[in-house]
């Protein structure tokens, strides 16, 4: 293949064009939580970060993630976290041959979904409570 | 031996030109990852709205420490991967590509080593 025929071939998944099923958009959202949780990593840096730095540094990473935004993006984060993993771990699972009948796609999806929101929803009402 | 070489080579390489590789390199992080997180949420929920002294004095325990030194190095590793697997599927020019994958294994580098280094100042300068 020459350089200026793969500088125009298609880009593979066309979104327009594709029926939502909770199999892509399971997929898509493995991928987006995936990048957004360099977010919350380098948050965990930063946390780690301002323990050398002095107290004063410490304070003010923590009265961020007081404000609403801070909390915002604290919670969605959590959700984040719990969801990858599930759908990392069904990854793992599918790549081991098993669970790739739609039937128990459906259900690992169902169970990933209200899973996750239930997971990190009780992670934030303990938090909230304590 | 050659397995070993095998592992070390799909971790730490990178060649993204080598599939393969790339791709155990990931189900490596990934498993390795699974218990870290169970791990991170019970300490996170533990610790919520811990003052400075508790959290300095909590990464002073030499097992808190060194745990949380491979669970950087972990996922800034797994980050690195995923986001290459990311930037190769929908950047096409190659150019592009190859500044952004770049740019990436930089700064996915960079911030592990960055949280590491905290980490052991915290620990030996305290």
């Amino acid at each position: 293949m020459n350089k200026h025929e793969s500088d125009t071939r298609p880009l593979s998944p066309h979104l327009t064009i594709y029926r939502p099923q909770n199999t892509s958009i399971l997929s898509i959202l493995h991928r987006l939580t995936g990048i957004g949780l360099m977010v919350p990593s380098m948050a965990i840096v930063a946390l780690v970060l301002t323990i050398p730095m002095g107290p004063k540094y410490f304070e003010l990473l923590v009265y961020f993630f007081s404000t609403m935004f801070g909390k915002f993006l604290l919670v969605l984060s959590l959700w984040g976290i719990i969801y990858h993993t599930l759908t990392g771990i069904r990854h793992l699972v599918w790549d081991s041959g098993r669970g790739i009948e739609l039937k128990w796609v459906n259900i690992s999806s169902w169970f990933i979904i209200i899973g996750s929101i239930l997971l990190s929803g009780l992670i934030v009402f303990l938090l909230e409570s304590s | 031996m050659r397995k070993l070489s095998f592992f070390i080579n799909a971790l730490f390489n990178g060649d993204h030109q080598k599939g393969t590789d790339h791709w155990v390199g990931q189900r490596i992080t990934s498993v390795a990852i699974v218990p870290f997180v169970a791990l991170f949420l019970i300490f996170f929920l533990m610790n919520y709205g811990s003052g400075y002294e508790e959290v300095k004095n909590y990464f002073l325990n030499p097992i808190i420490n060194s745990l949380t030194i491979l669970f950087f190095v972990l996922i800034f590793l797994h980050l690195k991967q995923g986001l290459e697997v990311v930037i190769e599927d929908y950047i096409s020019k190659k150019l592009t590509r190859e500044i952004f994958l770049k740019a990436n294994a930089v700064l996915c580098n960079c911030m592990g080593l960055l949280g590491v280094l905290a980490l052991l100042s915290i620990y030996f300068i305290g």
